[in-house]
């Protein structure tokens, strides 16, 4: 069995860690937030959390807060024992990796879709305090962000060359089978046929995932009910894929954002997935975003005309 | 309180973090593919928004789960298709302006609907609206589409010539009555009887749809119909 496991949240970090890649063309108006950065590895970071108990949660007050905009000392003095663990655990890295972070490479672009003009594609992550991922702003340089600054954000991007696979220079990792790569295609069209098997045997499934209006319309209008379906395909296989490891693979996009989107982009190669039927696949292909464009495919039943 | 302005939040994933995100107020700033959910099947690790403020923001292909939202305000919000959270619970929330399409869902993931986890996710949110004196105040919100699910009605602060409030019971008492309102809330009406989710609903005129007229009119017969309930 193939089994592999993560180490950050967003696999673009794995080739663009700290956003130093010239910002693509066509992302003017593409941004990060550099003092959200600073907030997400710096003053509002308590890495010593209590966990919330089942009852906290209907309580008013939660044990841990973070709170935007000052600096519990508590905090800070956990901050700096995690920074320096942190430096000398990216020490251990730069050894293993035998080269040191290089800024220079294109693969970014090919990855975040910068190329294929997406507005936001370029940003590389956002993954939060939980390990050292932060916002990122293109255009800053290594040099110019100077040692100090990357701190905990570096630890884990910086030890490691942009054309070698994390998994390769991260230790102790518990891989068994370090030669696995997944394939992101595959398991959107894994979670497509689940989704859409379910869907054909049970149609009130869609009223989980379409609104009142979208389903009334549905019931109405076979061009508006297939559609719908599509639409219910879509989002169940999205929310199916909403955790922690299918978000390293793949990212959904909505599809809809100025109207050209694909469904989702493949983060390990920089792919675009889109689902549609079978009858779609050719048109899909002659869209702007072309060839090499990753169709999974899903059937609706031949006698489905209408929701009920 | 921090402030965000003018930025772009791409990518932004927290799992099953347990954590409170407080005092901080968002504005024009868009949130692409984010997430913030819980994943494992641990209720403990619900995060929570606390105290935040969302101003003329946009938000696409986001994932929202059993989140605790308290004391948030959300004022204008573009959405990308259909803005779900699922499972999410809310105390104090305010929307207002314009908001495109926003369904708030009472399931952990709707597709394992009839689940055993999402009976304790049911059980875990009704007794955290148990102590809530009002979950959400929808009065001044101008919305596309609107289908707010797995909330209880009392909590909810509505306008009352276009925000109803209705129960299974009533519904099912008023027999033809709900063809009143016309075509929508009829078929409104009959998936909130038939899906047995959950007890109540509130049925918003999209203030912002070319048939608003239509469908405020609409609420009103149901309203003359016995079909609403009495505010």
């Amino acid at each position: 069995m193939n089994v592999y496991q993560s180490v950050h949240n967003d696999p673009v970090n794995h080739i663009d860690p700290l956003g130093l890649e010239t910002k693509p063309e066509g992302t003017d108006s593409s941004s990060t937030d550099q003092s959200f950065a600073d907030w997400a590895r710096t003053n509002n970071v308590s890495p010593d959390q209590p966990s919330i108990s089942t009852e906290a949660i209907a309580s008013p007050q939660a044990p841990e807060q973070i709170h935007y905009g000052s600096a519990p000392p508590v905090a800070q003095q956990a901050l700096g024992m995690l920074v320096g663990a942190a430096q000398s655990l990216k020490d251990k890295l730069t050894q293993l990796a035998g080269t040191v972070f290089d800024a220079g490479s294109a693969a970014v672009r090919a990855a975040s879709g910068g190329e294929r003009g997406f507005a936001n594609g370029e940003s590389t992550t956002n993954s939060f305090f939980h390990t050292a991922g932060a916002a990122t702003e293109w255009g800053r340089t290594l040099k110019a962000q100077g040692e100090t600054d990357l701190s905990v954000l570096e630890v884990f991007s910086s030890a490691m060359p942009l054309s070698r696979p994390v998994r390769s220079v991260a230790p102790n990792l518990n891989i068994l089978n370090p030669e696995f790569t997944p394939n992101a295609g595959a398991v959107v069209q894994n979670a497509t046929d689940r989704w859409a098997g379910r869907l054909a045997s049970d149609p009130a499934l869609a009223k989980t995932v379409l609104s009142p209006a979208e389903y009334a319309a549905a019931q109405n209008s076979c061009g508006v009910a297939r559609m719908a379906y599509g639409n219910a395909v879509e989002r169940l296989v999205a929310k199916d894929l909403q955790d922690p490891l299918s978000s390293t693979l793949v990212r959904y996009t909505g599809g809809s954002r100025g109207g050209s989107m694909p469904d989702f982009i493949d983060l390990t190669t920089g792919g675009l997935i889109d689902i549609t039927t079978p009858g779609q696949v050719a048109s899909k292909a002659d869209k702007w975003y072309g060839p090499g464009l990753v169709t999974p495919t899903y059937s609706r039943p031949a006698d489905f005309t209408q929701f009920p | 309180m921090n402030v965000f302005n003018n930025r772009i939040f791409n990518g932004w994933n927290e799992f099953d973090s347990g954590r409170t995100h407080c005092d901080v107020r968002f504005t024009h700033c868009t949130f692409q593919s984010c997430s913030l959910a819980l994943s494992e099947r641990d209720l403990a690790k619900r995060a929570r928004v606390v105290n935040a403020e969302l101003r003329q923001c946009s938000i696409a292909a986001c994932g929202v789960t059993a989140v605790v939202f308290e004391d948030v305000l959300v004022d204008g919000l573009r959405t990308s298709s259909l803005f779900q959270t699922w499972a999410a619970v809310f105390k104090h929330v305010t929307l207002k302006g314009k908001i495109d399409r926003v369904m708030f869902s009472p399931f952990f993931h709707p597709g394992y609907y009839k689940s055993q986890f999402q009976r304790v996710v049911s059980e875990a949110n009704a007794s955290y609206y148990a102590g809530v004196d009002w979950a959400l105040d929808i009065r001044e919100a101008e919305f596309k589409d609107f289908d707010c699910r797995g909330v209880p009605s009392r909590l909810v602060k509505r306008d009352p010539e276009t925000q109803i409030m209705v129960t299974r019971e009533r519904v099912l008492k008023c027999g033809d009555a709900i063809r009143a309102g016309g075509p929508f809330w009829e078929s409104w009406l009959k998936l909130f009887v038939e899906d047995g989710w959950y007890e109540d609903g509130v049925l918003v005129v999209p203030k912002r749809s070319s048939k608003r007229h239509e469908l405020a009119a609409g609420l009103q017969q149901l309203r003359r119909y016995g079909v609403a309930e009495v505010d």
